[in-house]
């Protein structure tokens, strides 16, 4: 069992929604782009030459994704992502090895492009300027699936979801933390809120940072305490801070007030 | 004759006596079984053993029941919260959205638009305030101290199998039944999912690189 390329099957029933972790307008803009995160619009050159618009899934690691924790990679690894129909379970786990199906992407469409899957065979790198529309972004399974497959077509070896997991979830949870303080901050300027989310994730601390705790999952529960009471602190700051015009604190979301 | 009462009198048939509590007789014939095994036979013991299974069955499930219905009353207590306070209270515990999400059983933006005010449906409603009354029941009972960590940790390092896995499955006894620590969280792992040892089995481990992130390799 654990020999096979595993599939979003339990028992002979499918759960596509297991691979997502978001699709279409639920996708939030806060979240840092990640791998298995997938765009439209692309513009990108195909077989014969033609330049169109593509969507595209990113297969860079979550490690090599960065260079200063904030900023893309001035190129990032990216494979084509075209309509497919829907793939069995022996197609997933017996065939099929240069794709990874995306079934059910488009949930709220009827058409063709309701399953895609992804195409290792047709990859490009590009800029993260070119990344702007994302369309789906992949919950930890669909993730190290999307590994999985990919390790596999590269490499012809099968190494279990579950240990990619140990591997990525470190920075999975970095990326939910980001995103969560993006939404509750709530500031205008999306970098400068990844940035001091960084900062406050690399602050030492007794000679060690949270983001290194990051390794260690059973530290997760009391890193994202500790976030929450950070951006509590800072919003009473925030709002004991004497603003001109109106009484309302300037750059302050709405969700950020159910914190007090 | 209910199943109680003629376990009771198996019980008592195999002592020989009527096996009621603050019994001298039964006190007494205890405590010579003890000191004088030869006086009950093997069939006998064996008997009383049957029934000493029974009644432990019994009241494991008495227990369920009991544990069952005092969840049930916790969560219609938690459910008069709004949805909104409720998050916050767990998000405050520690627990990740997405964790969240799994454990009331609907997607990360669907716990998004509850946190900025969007009405949630009764069930998820209820749902969430089960999780929370679950919380309430595990800490309050077993003692156990920082429970979104505590959600976190496997039952076993063989298998990557945590009380978020349980839950999720609508497994919520096995989360009791690991918290209360009564049961070898083996043989729970083996009740959730019977072929745990080989979906788990791996020949790869992860080890910390020299660029300090982590990597994978073969075992051995």
């Amino acid at each position: 069992m654990s020999k096979d390329l595993e599939s979003p099957y339990a028992e002979g029933v499918s759960d596509w929604d297991a691979l997502y972790r978001a699709r279409g307008d639920e996708v939030s803009a806060t979240r840092p782009i990640f791998t298995g995160d997938i765009f439209t619009g692309v513009l990108l050159p195909g077989s014969t030459g033609k330049t169109k618009a593509r969507s595209v899934v990113v297969l860079q690691h979550p490690c090599s994704m960065r260079t200063n924790g904030v900023d893309l990679a001035w190129q990032v690894l990216v494979a084509e992502v075209t309509n497919r129909k829907e793939i069995d379970e022996p197609g997933w786990t017996d065939g099929n090895f240069n794709l990874m199906p995306l079934p059910d992407i488009r949930p709220d469409v009827t058409t063709q492009s309701q399953h895609q899957a992804a195409n290792f065979d047709n990859l490009y790198t590009v800029a993260p300027a070119d990344l702007t529309s994302r369309i789906a972004s992949l919950s930890p399974f669909g993730v190290n699936l999307l590994l999985q497959r990919w390790v596999h077509y590269s490499s012809r070896v099968v190494v279990p979801t579950h240990t990619f997991h140990e591997q990525t979830v470190a920075f999975y949870e970095e990326a939910d933390l980001i995103e969560d303080w993006c939404d509750e901050a709530g500031g205008d300027d999306l970098r400068e809120e990844t940035q001091a989310c960084l900062d406050w994730l690399r602050a030492d601390r007794d000679g060690s940072t949270y983001q290194e705790l990051l390794k260690n999952p059973q530290s997760h529960s009391m890193i994202r305490r500790a976030m929450r009471q950070e951006l509590k602190e800072r919003n009473r700051a925030e709002n004991n801070r004497p603003h001109e015009g109106s009484g309302n604190p300037v750059g302050l979301s709405p969700p950020l007030r159910h914190f007090e | 004759m209910t199943d109680t009462s003629v376990r009771n009198a198996a019980v008592e048939s195999a002592l020989g006596t009527r096996a009621t509590a603050g019994d001298s007789t039964f006190r007494r014939n205890l405590t010579e079984t003890r000191l004088t095994p030869p006086r009950l036979t093997t069939t006998k013991v064996g008997g009383i053993r049957g029934v000493a299974r029974a009644l432990r069955d019994d009241v494991d499930d008495l227990h369920k029941r009991t544990h069952e219905n005092e969840w049930r009353k916790a969560a219609a207590e938690r459910g008069k919260a709004s949805v909104m306070s409720m998050l916050t209270e767990l998000a405050d515990l520690g627990f990740a959205w997405r964790d969240i999400a799994r454990m009331v059983g609907v997607s990360v933006p669907a716990v998004q638009k509850w946190r900025k005010g969007e009405k949630a449906s009764g069930d998820s409603r209820h749902r969430i305030a089960s999780l929370l009354a679950a919380c309430d029941l595990i800490t309050s009972h077993y003692m156990v101290d920082e429970i979104a960590s505590w959600f976190e940790m496997p039952l076993s390092s063989s298998a990557p199998v945590t009380p978020i896995v349980l839950y999720a499955a609508n497994r919520a006894d096995l989360v009791f039944e690991f918290a209360s620590g009564h049961v070898d969280p083996e043989a729970l792992l083996s009740e959730f999912d019977p072929d745990w040892r080989e979906r788990y089995r791996s020949d790869f481990e992860v080890f910390e690189a020299g660029d300090g992130n982590r990597s994978i390799r073969m075992k051995g």
